[in-house]
């Protein structure tokens, strides 16, 4: 656990921060969040005494961080930059056990890690551990410096806008990775961004900053559904109902679905396909082939009675029109939106269909929880 | 690698250093040479001591003064680049230009009433003229390296003399030793100044055939001397891409 009590930072005439007290729990990514020059990066940096306060104190477990010799507190919290900041005179190996080096592990021992935490962030090995920075793209080379911040298996991660330097498609690839890759190391992360996008996605908590005080702290979902103030609602936007969306996994928010299989499909209109004879709440049979693979739907609204069902089929490619249960809602409102069906299937690997989310569902869930 | 640049790369070196060994160790091919160059001279070979002699002499005097220059420059550009030192960067940097102004036969006559004649003053003098490439590139070098990479070198929890030796050193090799390199060379010639006040070297030679109004004997030292130049570079570059090799070098992120 970090907590930071009463933090003022000047720089000069300059209050960085004023009197700042929060709390960041363990295991979880809290994000701080806030317009340039609100102070998020110098609280950041306060946490590894890259900055001291001017008053206050910043706590890491109970223990006051001025009382650790500041090298030894950073060897045990792993620190990623925007800039990455990999050695460019060693190999990508050399670069991850770099902190195992300053604690005097022996060669094989690093070595080995290294080739572990390359695993880790999706890096073959063989093809990696030999090169050098220059030889590697923005991505690759922000995945070796969370490899590197790794390496000594610290409880705690710092990340000063790790993804700000790497283009769209591949910060989201890697924002994906971070989030699996946290659900099973679940370290203690700070993390700083000025983009609320990447801090719905990847923060348990967020801590939204401005002129160095903090304006509202809590979970993505809430800061979304109830702005504290003016600036909170200017700042999360106009389309924050659209993006409080996001903060939802389909998996929690499925419900089940009418399936048949192809073979059986003029069941549908004697009421006697699947399991009460009603498609599940949208009015939707998903087909599926003889591997249970989607292929088609029928929709019942527009199947008049003893119509054929077989006829009235509408065959669909599965990864055009589904979702996964690890996507978000607003992923999930895009694609009803974009086919303009009631419905649209969870789908898991196989393409075999596992639920399906519906229009009113997440019209419900957004009417609950909001306050103006 | 073509056959054409690995003749560039080893073939003229290597010729360069087949003339300089036969003309310097070879009595007759240099007597060959001279009379050949200079029908006309009265004598040929430099009576007073042989150019195995003086060669050694002026490369005693070159490292020497060399190695100084190198230790004291690279740790006063280490000084001035690290925090406590940073209010005398601009000093050290005038200082050495302003050392490298003053002609080194100026520099020579001053050090002569304070160390004598001979080998220290002359030392001293290419020690003074030396430094300011050694100071300027470690400076530069150290200056050069990105803020971020200092700054993730601290936040992983290095200590500042690792960051010193695992970061910055390694970082800055190239431009200190392009420095060291630059320093060397014009030592090699400058060193020759130093026969006007006893140091010995290849420069006795040339002064000795300017007194005796003898072309033949300058040629030999100054033909010398240029030719150890050219060498001493060489095997710089040759030393550069062994430890700097393509693999290495300092590029991107």
């Amino acid at each position: 656990m970090i907590e930071f009590q009463g933090v003022t930072k000047s720089f000069g005439t300059v209050e960085a921060l004023r009197g700042v007290s929060f709390v960041v729990p363990s295991g979880q990514v809290t994000v701080l969040i806030g317009p340039s020059g609100c102070g998020k990066t110098t609280s950041l940096r306060m946490i590894n005494r890259m900055v001291e306060p001017t008053d206050g104190d910043v706590l890491v477990d109970g223990r006051k961080v001025g009382s650790f010799e500041p090298e030894d507190l950073r060897r045990g919290i792993g620190y990623v930059i925007q800039s990455v900041g990999l050695f460019p005179h060693m190999s990508v190996r050399d670069n991850i056990g770099i902190v195992p080096r300053l604690l005097k592990w022996d060669r094989s021992r690093r070595y080995k890690r290294a080739d572990e935490l390359l695993e880790l962030v999706g890096l073959d090995p063989a093809a990696y551990r030999e090169k050098h920075p220059h030889e590697l793209s923005g991505g690759e080379a922000q995945r070796i410096g969370v490899a590197r911040a790794l390496a000594a298996d610290p409880p705690i991660l710092l990340m000063d806008e790790p993804f700000g330097a790497v283009d769209p498609l591949n910060r989201e690839v890697l924002q994906k990775e971070f989030v699996a890759l946290q659900r099973k190391l679940r370290k203690t992360v700070v993390f700083v961004t000025h983009d609320l996008d990447e801090a719905i996605r990847l923060g348990d908590e967020i801590i939204l900053m401005r002129d160095g005080e903090i304006v509202q702290q809590g979970t993505p979902e809430r800061i979304l559904a109830a702005p504290e103030n003016e600036f909170v609602r200017d700042f999360v936007g106009n389309d924050r109902a659209l993006k409080r969306l996001a903060c939802f996994s389909v998996d929690n928010h499925m419900r089940d679905a009418e399936t048949v299989a192809e073979s059986d499909i003029e069941t549908i209109g004697n009421g006697s396909a699947g399991g009460n004879g009603h498609a599940g709440g949208s009015g939707i049979y998903w087909v599926h082939d003889s591997n249970r693979r989607l292929i088609g739907l029928v929709n019942t609204a527009s199947l008049e009675q003893g119509a054929s069902a077989q006829r009235h089929m509408t065959r669909v490619r599965a990864k055009d029109v589904s979702v996964s249960p690890v996507s978000d809602l607003r992923e999930a409102l895009s694609r009803l939106l974009g086919q303009g069906m009631p419905a649209v299937p969870v789908l898991d690997e196989e393409e075999q269909v596992l639920g399906e989310v519906c229009l009113p569902d997440i019209e419900a869930l957004n009417q609950t929880g909001f306050e103006r | 690698m073509s056959s054409t640049r690995q003749l560039v790369t080893y073939g003229v070196p290597a010729a360069v250093v087949a003339v300089f060994a036969v003309f310097v160790f070879n009595e007759g091919a240099q007597f060959w040479t001279l009379t050949t160059l200079f029908p006309n001279e009265p004598a040929h070979l430099y009576d007073r001591s042989g150019l195995p002699q003086l060669l050694a002499e002026h490369l005693v005097l070159v490292g020497v003064s060399s190695v100084a220059a190198a230790v004291v420059g690279i740790a006063i550009g280490v000084f001035v680049t690290r925090p406590p030192g940073r209010d005398f960067l601009s000093v050290a940097q005038d200082l050495s230009s302003l050392a490298q102004t003053f002609p080194p036969v100026a520099v020579l006559a001053l050090a002569v009433p304070a160390l004598g004649f001979g080998f220290k003053p002359t030392v001293a003098a290419l020690f003074i003229y030396s430094i300011l490439p050694v100071l300027n590139n470690t400076i530069s070098g150290m200056e050069g390296i990105p803020r971020h990479l200092t700054d993730a070198s601290r936040g992983i929890g290095m200590t500042r003399l690792q960051i010193l030796f695992l970061s910055e050193f390694p970082l800055a090799a190239r431009v200190i030793a392009a420095g060291v390199r630059t320093s060397v060379i014009i030592n090699v010639g400058t060193a020759t100044v130093g026969a006007v006040i006893g140091a010995g070297g290849l420069g006795v030679v040339i002064i000795g055939g300017l007194v005796r109004d003898n072309v033949a004997f300058v040629f030999s030292g100054a033909m010398t001397a240029a030719l150890l130049a050219l060498i001493i570079d060489w095997l710089f570059s040759r030393l550069e891409t062994l430890f700097f090799s393509p693999r290495a070098r300092q590029e991107g992120p």
